[in-house]
């Protein structure tokens, strides 16, 4: 193999997994504070925290393949997330237009006035999303490293 | 997929650090593959065998 200067050492991959692991554990603690809380020091930090670890994990082709079948478990359980809540939008929001739409047709109104339900729906505090979405990678991360553990041990 | 890599790291007196330096991956990812946890890829696989001088198939075996 060829010498590569820029190539990790053995810690540096080995941390990796450790800051994954609190990256994960500060967006949980943000996103609790975040409604518990008036204090805005652990919602930033997981904020931050949840940034870096994405970060890491999209650009994880330096860490070892452990790691990364552990991000790709986290990509997919981000992509089932995201895609649920997309699903859970678009089925709330064709029942309002349907509604609408309906009514509109039944009594000349217009149907805009009926959408108020969905418009309230992307109010949601954006923050709460971003951080419920990246909070979504690291169950991901820590599922697939604790059922790799559960397989090992009891067969 | 069972594999010997925890007897032969014994018998050269590695430790599991030591080993996944000359892997070049990390400490979790050795005892991921000592424990079963993970199946190496083909390309680490090779690696593995290179590094004990021992085919594929003597270090790695089909549980089926």
């Amino acid at each position: 193999m060829p010498y590569n200067p820029q190539a990790m050492g053995e810690e540096q991959r080995s941390h990796a997994y450790h800051f994954m692991g609190a990256c994960g554990t500060v967006v949980l603690m943000g996103l609790i504070t975040h409604f518990t809380s008036d204090l805005p020091i652990l919602p930033v930090a997981g904020a931050g925290f949840g940034a870096a670890g994405l970060c890491m994990s999209a650009f994880s082709g330096q860490y070892d393949e452990y790691f990364r079948t552990l991000c790709a478990a986290g990509h997919r359980w981000l992509a089932a997330g995201l895609a649920l809540a997309l699903f859970g939008w678009c089925m709330i929001g064709a029942g309002n237009l349907s509604y609408g739409a309906g009514r509109a047709l039944g009594s000349d109104a217009a149907a805009t006035h009926y959408l108020s339900d969905f418009a309230d729906l992307g109010r949601i505090d954006t923050f709460v999303i971003v951080m419920a979405a990246a909070l979504t990678f690291y169950a991901g991360f820590a599922f697939a490293w604790l059922k790799a553990t559960w397989r090992a041990e009891h067969g | 997929m069972k594999n010997r890599l925890k007897v032969l790291r014994a018998e050269r007196d590695w430790s599991q650090a030591e080993l996944a330096t000359r892997l070049d991956v990390s400490r979790q990812a050795v005892n991921a593959i000592e424990t079963g946890k993970h199946d190496p890829s083909l390309p680490l696989a090779f690696r593995i065998a290179r590094l004990f001088d021992m085919p594929i198939e003597e270090i790695f075996h089909d549980e089926a």
